[in-house]
């Protein structure tokens, strides 16, 4: 018996010493090649990547707003940082270290029924975990771990790549290894939808809560204190029967855009616009935004 | 409680050090802390269940007791009918009811005559199927005077549901497993070892194989109707991998398992893959269940013996009745008939034992021929398993419709894959057992350091699909 527990402990230790290992070597690849999400990409920025402005948001500015076309007609350069189920803890996120990279003046964020979610979504948090062992980014995550999740993400070396193998495991990291760029990446973020909503007479509508979400709270402070422009703006919505007065009373620099695309043939469902929808939504965008700077 | 999870992972040392340094002091306690674990772990599941294991391990056992008593052969024989009428029941109640009914409406219905009835909202209990049979053989055994009956009630009860091997089989036959709960077990070493070896070659073969084939499976099973001839043609080999890495990896971590305590379990897969024709295949599959077959309905229905259409009829009794077991669809039944018509040539020329001997003994490279015969044999099982695999025999035909179509577009899948990236995996798996073909398993032998082991656990760690932990297939059945 005392021999087959030493030969346990020889593999639970190999296990240890491989899990140690294989953590470095994932965590060095996606710090330092071709990076294939968007915290990956935003953690490799370097001053000389200046951006004129940003988008942040979930799938409805990821899908909603292209920064190839606003540059072919303004000259300023731009990514689109939304990444789909994101709610106002991963825009956090994400602010922050745009701000640490100092790379841009400007942060579009997209507003919507997010407004009342407090925690993070975990897929959209997926691609931060690489760097969870960051204080700063750890503190973040602490605030919000009421399952005491990202404490084992954070102490247990390797687990986080274990538990997201499909995407943060190897088949990305030899992607990344290989330079292969998501065609996101490639677009400045953005990802048009092909489709077409079926029911013209389907609506949508929510509620929002009367209260600052503590998170955006949390970036205006940020943006006020660092002199970044931060602008919300609520992307195009079909048959909405809502009101977003509540953004218009709490949000300064707040556009409503919800009802500015009325065509059911533009929209791919009731949240999201198609690619003729994101190209009229974007060129609206601009009017907007930049042609009066 | 899954073999690849959290659960088990606490819940075996934990059972494992009471059974060794508490529970060591007699055979009884040993084989009591079997019943309360192999309970446990069943009921953490669904504990409703265990009333059904404990039902029918009373009943086979009281049985067991009556037939040791009773000389009358007619009184021998009710009280047989009676156990084979009690475990079958509970599989026609629970597994079947429902199939019956439908069928029983439709037929009816085509006579113009409708039927009102209303099929019943049942849970299927995880590894009735198993668990059923292997009462049932022991009772069949007693009966026919091949075992002497048992009056240990522990040792019969640890022997109906130890946990090893509880839920998805081997399905063990009371002469082999139930003797080993009458002798104290002590602890074997090397035995020890090989079955730690035997789980991580398990888990293996489920979270990096067949879990990862799973992805590309339901992608391409689900939405057969969009995708290339090419596309559903690796759909089907995927599945042809993941059926044989789930089930033969669950039966490895089941026997490992079950080292670790003591007992040895049968072997239930050698390398069917590697088969030569369907004969072989079917000596090598599923090894617990074919044996069962044979000995308590193939044999009792004249076996080999008597006229070639007796042997015809007796051969596609069991591949039908076979398919019928894995669940309640005419797919699992054209799944067995399909392999019968496989079957049947080689019974008719008498060539169905033609291959028996080990491939490639002599050589580590298989010959054209063998080559040949190995992928024909490949192809016909794959072929079987689009049936086992689809929803129903429409899907079946008409994702063989499409195959057909001979479109041999290169795709990319909705998980963000192109079909072929699952190669690299395949030839991992095939290549490490082809090389230890002569093994019971691949990591049956190992250096004092453990090389082998550790380059597996690595490559569970690198590979393994842990982001979509799967039930095992065979809890269905």
């Amino acid at each position: 018996m005392k021999k087959f527990f030493k030969n346990l402990i020889y593999l639970v230790i190999t296990i240890a010493i491989l899990c140690l290992g294989l953590d470095q070597v994932y965590t060095y690849i996606h710090k330092n090649t071709a990076p294939r999400n968007i915290p990956d990409y935003i953690m490799q920025l370097t001053p000389k990547d200046s951006l004129d402005y940003v988008i942040l948001g979930s799938s409805r500015a990821l899908h909603g707003l292209d920064p190839l076309l606003i540059k072919k007609q303004t000259q300023k350069k731009g990514f689109n940082f939304g990444v789909p189920g994101s709610s106002f803890f991963e825009i956090k996120l994400t602010v922050k270290q745009l701000l640490k990279k100092n790379i841009t003046k400007n942060i579009y964020i997209q507003v919507d029924y997010i407004w009342n979610e407090v925690y993070n979504s975990e897929v959209p948090t997926i691609g931060w975990l690489t760097y969870i062992n960051d204080r700063e980014i750890y503190n973040d995550f602490k605030e919000i771990d009421s399952k005491n999740e990202y404490i084992l993400y954070n102490k247990i070396p390797f687990y986080r790549y274990i538990k997201f193998d499909s995407k943060l495991g190897f088949r990305e990291l030899l992607m990344s290894l290989f330079n292969r760029h998501t065609s996101e990446i490639e677009n400045s973020g953005y990802a048009p939808l092909f489709g077409k909503l079926k029911n013209s007479k389907s609506t949508f509508k929510y509620t929002l809560n009367q209260n600052i979400n503590p998170h955006v709270a949390e970036i205006i402070a940020l943006c006020k204190k660092n002199n970044i422009n931060v602008f919300f703006f609520t992307a195009p919505i079909y048959n909405f029967q809502g009101n977003n007065t509540v953004l218009t009373k709490n949000l300064t620099n707040y556009t409503d855009f919800s009802n500015s695309v009325s065509d059911f043939k533009l929209y791919q469902d009731n949240t999201h616009l198609n690619i003729n929808g994101s190209e009229l939504f974007t060129e609206l965008f601009i009017k907007t935004y930049f042609n009066h700077n | 409680m899954l073999f690849n999870s959290i659960d088990f992972a606490v819940f075996l040392p934990i059972v494992f050090i009471l059974y060794w340094f508490i529970f060591n002091k007699s055979l009884k306690l040993q084989n009591v802390l079997i019943v309360i674990a192999s309970y446990v772990f069943y009921g953490w599941w669904d504990w409703r269940f265990l009333s059904l294991i404990a039902f029918s391990t009373i009943v086979d056992y009281s049985i067991g007791v009556a037939l040791s008593k009773q000389k009358h052969q007619t009184k021998r024989k009710l009280l047989l009918w009676t156990s084979i009428l009690i475990n079958l029941g509970f599989l026609g109640v629970f597994k079947y009811y429902n199939f019956f009914l439908d069928n029983f409406i439709e037929a009816f219905s085509l006579f113009g005559t409708k039927i009102q009835a209303n099929t019943l909202n049942i849970i299927l209990p995880v590894g009735i199927s198993f668990y059923t049979f292997q009462t049932l053989s022991y009772t069949i055994d007693v009966y026919r005077q091949k075992l002497k009956p048992t009056k240990d009630f522990i040792a019969f009860t640890a022997f109906v549901s130890f946990f090893p091997q509880l839920v998805a089989g081997p399905i063990e036959r009371a002469s082999n497993l139930l003797p080993q709960f009458y002798k104290k077990r002590t602890f074997n070493y090397q035995n020890a070892m090989i079955g730690v070896r035997q789980i991580i070659w398990g888990l293996f073969k489920k979270i990096v194989i067949a879990d990862t084939c799973s992805q590309y499976v339901n992608e391409i099973f689900k939405n057969y109707e969009t995708h290339s001839s090419l596309t559903l043609i690796i759909g089907a080999i995927c599945f042809s991998f993941q059926i044989y890495c789930d089930f033969s990896g669950y039966s490895d971590i089941a026997i490992g398992t079950s080292r670790l305590f003591g007992p040895n379990l049968m072997k239930n897969f050698k390398y069917p893959y590697f088969s030569r024709d369907i004969a072989e295949f079917w000596r090598r599959w599923h090894i617990s269940l074919s044996t069962w077959f044979r000995d308590y309905l193939y044999i009792p229905l004249g076996g080999s013996k008597g006229s070639k259409w007796n042997q015809v009829r007796n051969v596609s009794i069991i591949f039908i009745v076979s398919g019928f077991w894995h669940g309640a669809n005419w797919t699992f039944v054209v799944w067995g008939a399909l392999n019968a018509v496989y079957f049947l040539p080689l019974l008719l020329f008498n060539k169905n034992r033609k291959h028996i001997d080990t491939i490639s003994k002599d050589s580590n490279i298989p010959s054209v021929k063998e080559l040949i015969f190995i992928f024909n044999t490949f192809v016909l099982t794959t072929f079987s398993w689009i049936f086992f695999r689809s929803e129903n025999l429409e899907a079946a035909f008409l994702y063989i419709k499409r195959i057909l179509a001979f479109n041999f577009d290169i795709e990319r899948l909705q998980i963000e894959r192109y079909p072929f990236e699952i190669f690299p995996l395949l030839l991992l798996l095939i290549s490490i057992e082809w090389i230890h073909r002569n093994h019971e398993f691949p990591l049956f032998k190992d250096s004092k350091f453990m090389h082998k082991t550790i380059l597996i656990i690595l490559c569970i760690l690198m590979f393994g699909s842990f982001s979509d932990l799967n039930d095992f297939i065979y809890f269905q059945f």
